[in-house]
């Protein structure tokens, strides 16, 4: 089968669907699905075409082109994209979330006679859309609306499409993320001094600056307590300023991603496997709510507890009492009980990290649960 | 409400459009709201703009596309009203004049494809969906044709 594997979002550009990509696009190949990714130009540095390890990548301004609203740039990339459909007649299109993007591949459904209209479509939302002023003449509504599957990586994701796109509840489904297991073992977690961890993107969204909120009451009750937020984004400078605001900036570290290289694979689960916890004090943010959380799962399958806030996605990947500690969202108060209660039970912490790698196994295997899942969805969507 | 007699004109310079493969896409440049017309919808568009008055345009769509005007009239107007009400197209202030020089014989896209009711699709969340992405590095500040990397390839 030949799929264009539509991501609206892709590397070098990081994040939890960016990383997941990476991975599954490679094994769905090796289960026989030909694929291409077609995503975002989001800087004009980055080439239009190239390959990352094994997958073509093609890059396009839709972005650039929407958010400018140049009809005539408009008209070179759908031109540019019939051609591409030529070289490569699909036959899934599979979107990763609903961007602006999307117009794109909408506007050459439609077209007269153009090549993409024979392809079938699959939609698999990575995030919780939040409720839209307009959704019936939406973009993101008629795109569910005209797909042949839509699936969620979480039971949130799909009841979101499915209030979206009522008509689309027997044609959509579940399939949850997944991560190949690492070549390396959980280390004992670290209480002396313990390392609270926050893995990912620095926006508003994930929340950080709760984590940050939370650190005066934490090191009260356990002065030698470090947070270590992990990645880049928008909001690092300001996380940084707060923390010298409030008086700990000692006890806050904000190095960037992991590997600013991307050289060691390994590189980001050693830095999970060096944290007593990780925090997910997730919010929504403008569109989007935590649709998953991938790295709740890899804090899980190195037998770290995850202290996460209930919204999106994350109350099915985080069990409360089980897998880590589930707080209200925007509450730095509750995150900072929650971490307290965890540091000073080490023994619930451990039960709560083994509670998590049970759950991984459990539920987000990655051949059987996600890799899996998607071969068998696109086998059933074959012409 | 479209008058059958007098000619309609896009309503430059808020709209910017573009005919392609037989699909218009439509900007509202000052509402940031997006459309799309089907091929029929297309031609409809392309007949606006050479300058024919809303009974000329369904007379031209049943004739091209074969179908009975009874059918095509109220089709036509009912996507001129969409229009007009999208502030998509305008009376033109010369409604009298003569329809423009250069009608083409035939438009894209009508001829190649089976009539059905032309239908204008509306993407008014273009602007929300554009917060899910991440920010562009450089858009504003840098020059994208200057710096567009389109014949770049790296292995």
């Amino acid at each position: 089968m030949r799929v264009i594997q539509w991501a609206e979002s892709y590397w070098p550009t990081v994040g939890g669907l960016e990383n997941l990509l990476e991975r599954l696009v490679p094994a769905l190949i090796d289960r026989g699905h030909e694929s291409i990714i077609i995503s975002n130009q989001l800087s004009p540095h980055l080439p239009r075409q190239e390959r990352h390890g094994r997958v073509e990548v093609h890059r396009f301004p839709f972005l650039r082109a929407v958010s400018t609203r140049d009809v005539a740039l408009f008209a070179r990339i759908r031109r540019e994209l019939s051609d591409l459909f030529v070289r490569f007649p699909p036959d899934l299109v599979h979107l990763h979330d609903v961007g602006a993007s999307a117009l794109f591949l909408m506007s050459q459904r439609q077209a007269n006679g153009g090549p993409a209209p024979a392809a079938r479509t699959a939609v698999t939302l990575h995030c919780v859309p939040a409720p839209l002023p307009v959704e019936g003449e939406g973009l993101l509504g008629q795109v569910l609306q005209t797909a042949d599957w839509v699936t969620g990586v979480s039971a949130a994701a799909v009841e979101r499409a499915r209030t979206l796109a009522p008509d689309i509840a027997s044609r959509s489904s579940l399939i949850y993320n997944g991560l190949p297991a690492p070549a390396i073992e959980p280390s004992p977690l670290p209480f002396d001094p313990p390392l609270l961890l926050c893995l990912g993107r620095v926006v508003r969204g994930k929340g950080y600056d709760l984590a940050v909120s939370a650190m005066p009451a934490v090191l009260e009750r356990c002065p030698t307590a470090r947070l270590l937020i992990s990645g880049d984004g928008p909001e690092r400078a300001a996380l940084r300023r707060q923390a010298d605001d409030l008086g700990v900036g000692d006890a806050v570290e904000l190095p960037g991603w992991v590997d600013a290289t991307w050289s060691d694979p390994l590189a980001t689960w050693r830095t999970v496997n060096r944290a007593t916890m990780l925090l997910m004090p997730s919010r929504p943010d403008g569109i989007w709510q935590e649709g998953f959380g991938l790295s709740a799962l890899q804090a899980m399958m190195m037998g770290r507890p995850v202290v996460a806030a209930r919204t999106g996605g994350l109350v099915e990947v985080v069990v409360d009492n089980q897998t880590g500690l589930l707080v209200a969202t925007d509450d730095a108060d509750a995150l900072a009980g929650a971490v307290g209660m965890i540091l000073e039970h080490p023994d619930k912490a451990r039960r709560l990290g083994q509670g998590g790698r049970d759950r991984a196994a459990a539920l987000f295997d990655w051949e059987r649960d996600c890799v899996g899942r998607y071969d068998a969805l696109y086998r059933r969507l074959r012409p | 409400m479209a008058d059958p007699t007098a000619r309609l004109v896009p309503n430059e310079p808020d709209v910017a459009a573009r005919v392609i493969d037989g699909e218009a896409i439509l900007i509202n440049v000052a509402t940031g709201v997006y459309y799309s017309l089907d091929p029929v919808g297309s031609a409809v568009w392309q007949l606006i703009e050479a300058g024919l008055t809303p009974d000329q345009i369904a007379r031209r769509v049943s004739a091209d596309c074969d179908v009975e005007l009874q059918t095509a009239a109220p089709d036509v107007k009912r996507l001129l009203d969409e229009l007009l009400a999208e502030g998509l197209v305008r009376g033109d202030a010369s409604a009298a004049a003569a329809a423009k020089p250069g009608v083409p014989a035939a438009c894209e896209g009508v001829c190649k494809c089976k009539y059905s009711p032309p239908t204008l699709n509306v993407y008014r969340d273009m602007q929300d969906l554009l917060a899910l992405d991440p920010p562009m590095p450089g858009l504003g500040d840098v020059d994208w044709d200057a710096q567009d990397n389109s014949s770049q390839e790296r292995a």
